[in-house]
């Protein structure tokens, strides 16, 4: 066999060439596409473009000083495209020979896929075998890509789903709230009218448990976030020693019915006021003093103030609030997740206080948000200790604040309340709950009469209360219009709904609204909230304060009434037993520290007394023994007279304690 | 340039400075998804939009970043997903180089949008050792002089590049790498 019989054996696209490049003899396949007869000629390296060899620029010479080189062209108009090599001839008019076969892949993507057939492919060419695997892949692609669609829709449907079920579930929480605000308004007037004391132990459970409800709706509804992201406009000029012992207060009677220590030590560093996030700082205290109080049943709870100079060019201060107790710490094993929502940690230590594990999850949430941070570990006596570190930056214009709180009676208010309300419970309740505050309330249950109220009254109102849900409209486009009214036009116009988010918020400071109260609301917080509102433009109207002529009043019973409402007056009265006994002791021992100089046990006394006198009213002798207590930590002792003083203002509370005790007695307990 | 690329300077720059840092690179870039399919090609234009964008994050100048890039392509991208393909283009600097054009020619029967240099490989003499680049494409000699230093490193035969000749073209590049072998 010659060889070129022996070369058209083994590949399928052979052509011979000249030196020119110039086609001679070429196999069956070239001849067909090519339409070229036995003596018709064509330029190979003209016919074709080539992709490989990068940048050959074509000619037998060319080609040639490439050996072994994968040559990989096509011609568009024979249709053609080729893979092979070209290899040197011996002979003297055939300068070189192309050998190899049709290139598949490039035919296929641009001559169709019917370009290349079996027969155009030597047995040995593996281009078919890759065809048969490219049509497998192809296939499972598809099979992918289907799948893959299927997926899509899938997560779109589920997505659906999930947003459909959080709008309902939004929806839920939201309405959820307005039967709270009955409840809670309902009981709180309740209250006022019960003077069982075992009814009263009821009422403060129901209220428990709404303050308990609302604290898990709040967190599912993200307000702690929400909170979060207001928190810029939330920084005031703050006193945190004040800030703390506000704070204290709140838990003063119950340590001292747990027979707890409470124990505070401020750093002198700490600047007079700050520009702090006061209602978040203040929460994250309430949050961790109320765990240490809870769960702390012998022994003591303390609160430290340090203060950090950060170096920082704004000068600010890392302050720390460590708050720390002698109660059964938190099992090492639960750290990790003492933070994360609806977790309690439950030991059978613990098992008994119950608590939906948001208070710990929301703080870390808030000073997380403030851009501070939360620890937890063990306190000096393997109790819980918990620190939570902000940075603030001190108010250098602002003079120091009075050291002492000014106590702040019961207000009473007598100005003009339109109150709008869809829900007739709701407008009843909230109704007698501010008449029981003093104001003169008009109800409205709908947008329409509420703006034809504000229309046909002669007299104006102070403050239009308008809840945003209602059925005809808007609260916001009832607060426009109530603008615009005689009646209404100077009114205070304050939004009143159970959607709490900032874009509702948004909506009505739009509408011209000067606040947006969120259901439930308890009694207390809207009479402080309508009474700074109505004290923004009318300081006639403050309420006077027992410091205002700068004395102080030896008892002041609003502590002792709060604790009988909270606890039954026999509770109190033992209380109130237990305060003289250890009074009295407290105060020999104070005397004893004194006279022998011992600044330590004396602070200690001090501290002790005043804490228990302050929460059960005896204001005059709290207060001196407060002044005792910061004079001797700057390290001056005081005089035995002071003592001697503080102790006549201890027996003249404790009578007037008692007095009160007796007369509120038949009325609390019959 | 076919999606491993980009899937590759994605990684690098991932495994080495974090998810948050890559998403900066893709938002100065502004390239959209980084959803890439290893073997469908995209417009180099992404690719050297990513690079520039990560020399940026990163704080190193584009050349340094391209350098890197080279490296971590084989000694991370190659030899995990082409390990065998490499072996098999030899088991010395000088045979896999030489052997390279070859291996480009292959793919490119496949894979047509395809479009890879050419090097040209001197014999080794003296220790040294000349390797040309030619691309149509610009701007990417510290990527290869990066792929030539850790080629060097798998083949455990060390060398220095002494000098990089521009050898001038007027469209894409032509460079010569001196390499001078040090074993």
């Amino acid at each position: 066999m010659d060889q070129w019989a022996l070369l058209n054996q083994l590949f399928t696209v052979v052509i011979e060439l000249d030196h020119s490049g110039n086609s001679r003899r070429v196999s069956a396949l070239v001849s067909d596409r090519f339409s070229v007869g036995e003596d018709e000629r064509f330029n190979f390296f003209d016919a074709f473009e080539f992709k490989r060899p990068a940048r050959f620029k074509g000619g037998v010479s060319d080609a040639l000083a490439s050996p072994g080189r994968l040559f990989l062209g096509y011609s568009n108009e024979a249709q053609l495209a080729i893979r092979g090599q070209i290899i040197e001839s011996d002979g003297k008019e055939v300068a070189a020979l192309f050998v190899g076969v049709p290139w598949m892949a490039w035919a296929r993507e641009h001559y169709g896929e019917n370009s290349v057939q079996f027969d155009d492919f030597p047995a040995h060419d593996s281009q078919m075998d890759q065809l048969l695997l490219l049509s497998s892949q192809q296939r499972m692609l598809e099979d992918l890509q289907d799948l893959n669609t299927d997926l899509e829709k899938a997560k779109t449907a589920v997505e659906g789903q999930v947003d459909v079920r959080q709008r309902f579930f939004n929806r839920v929480s939201h309405e959820v709230r307005t039967p709270l605000m009955g409840v809670s308004s309902a009981l709180t007037l309740l209250r006022d009218r019960v003077s069982d004391a075992d009814a009263l132990n009821l009422i403060s459970m129901g209220d428990a448990s709404v303050d308990r409800a609302t604290e898990v709706i709040n967190f599912a509804l993200g307000e702690a976030a929400g909170q979060v992201m207001n928190s810029e406009t939330l920084t005031v000029a703050t006193d945190i020693r004040h800030l703390l012992r506000k704070v204290l207060k709140l838990f003063e009677a119950t340590a001292l019915q747990k027979g707890l220590k409470l124990e505070t030590s401020v750093a002198p560093a700490l600047a007079a006021q700050y520009w702090c996030p006061d209602l978040i700082i203040k929460e994250a205290l309430i949050n961790l003093l109320g765990n240490a109080v809870k769960f702390t049943t012998q022994g003591w709870v303390s609160v430290d103030i340090t203060v950090e100079d950060t170096g920082s060019a704004d000068d600010s201060h890392d302050i720390i609030f460590t708050v720390s107790d002698s109660g059964p710490g938190i099992p090492a094993n639960f750290r990790a997740q003492v933070f994360a929502p609806f977790e309690t940690g439950v030991t059978e230590e613990t098992q008994n206080f119950g608590g939906t594990g948001l208070g710990l999850s929301s703080t870390e949430v808030a000073i997380k948000g403030i851009g501070g941070s939360i620890t937890v570990g063990d306190s000096r006596m393997g109790g819980a200790l918990f620190a939570v570190r902000v940075s603030l930056r001190p108010c250098s214009d602002i003079k120091q604040a009075e050291s002492e709180e000014l106590e702040i009676p019961v207000r009473r208010f007598n100005q003009r309340v339109l109150l709008l309300d869809d829900s007739a419970t709701n407008l009843s309740l909230n109704s007698q709950l501010l008449e029981s505050l003093g104001f003169v309330v008009t109800r409205a249950v709908s947008g329409s009469e509420a703006i034809a109220i504000a229309q046909a009254s002669e007299e104006p109102f102070d403050i239009a209360l308008l809840d945003i849900n209602l059925p005809d409209m808007t609260g916001y486009e009832v607060a426009q219009a109530l603008a615009s009214s005689t009646a209404c036009g100077e009114a205070h116009l304050i939004a009143l709904s159970a959607y709490s988010e900032v874009e509702e918020q948004k909506k009505a400071a739009d509408a011209g609204m000067e606040a947006f109260i969120t259901k439930p609301f308890k009694r207390d917080a809207i009479a402080s909230l309508l009474g700074a509102i109505l004290d923004g433009d009318s300081t006639e109207n403050k309420a006077p304060t027992i410091a205002q002529d700068g004395a102080l009043v030896v008892f002041d019973m609003t502590p002792v009434d709060d604790m009988m409402s909270l606890m039954g007056s026999e509770a109190t009265r033992q209380i109130a037993n237990s305060l003289e006994v250890e009074g009295i002791e407290n105060i020999s021992a104070l005397t004893a520290a004194v006279v022998a100089g011992d600044t330590v046990a004396a602070e200690r006394e001090a501290h002790t007394l005043a804490s228990s006198c302050l929460s059960l009213g005896l204001e005059s002798a709290g207060h001196l023994l407060r002044q005792v207590e910061a004079d001797i930590r700057q390290g001056n002792l005081p005089a035995e007279e002071t003592v001697t003083r503080a102790e006549a203002f201890f027996h003249d509370g404790l009578s007037a304690l008692r007095l009160h005790l007796s007369n509120a007695a038949p009325e609390i307990d019959a | 340039m076919y999606g491993v690329i980009n899937k590759s300077l994605r990684d690098m720059v991932m495994e080495g400075h974090g998810e948050s840092t890559w998403d900066q690179v893709m938002a100065k870039a502004g390239v959209p998804s980084d959803s890439f399919l290893s073997m469908r090609s995209y417009d180099d234009e992404i690719t050297y939009r990513l690079a520039v964008a990560a020399s940026d994050v990163l704080g190193i100048d584009v050349d340094t970043a391209l350098h890197a890039f080279g490296q971590h392509w084989v000694n991370h991208t190659l030899a995990r997903d082409y390990d065998a393909l490499v072996r098999s283009t030899g088991s010395t600097m000088l045979e896999f180089l030489g052997n390279l054009n070859a291996l480009h020619d292959r793919i490119s029967t496949t894979f047509l949008d395809y479009q890879p240099p050419e090097f040209r490989v001197s014999e080794l003499q003296d220790n040294r050792m000349d390797v040309e680049y030619i691309s149509h494409r610009e701007g990417l000699n510290s990527f290869v002089a990066g792929l030539l230093v850790a080629l060097s490193d798998r083949f455990g035969e060390p060398m220095t590049i002494q000098e990089v000749e521009d050898l001038s073209v007027s469209d894409g590049t032509h460079t010569r790498f001196k390499l001078l072998m040090e074993g």
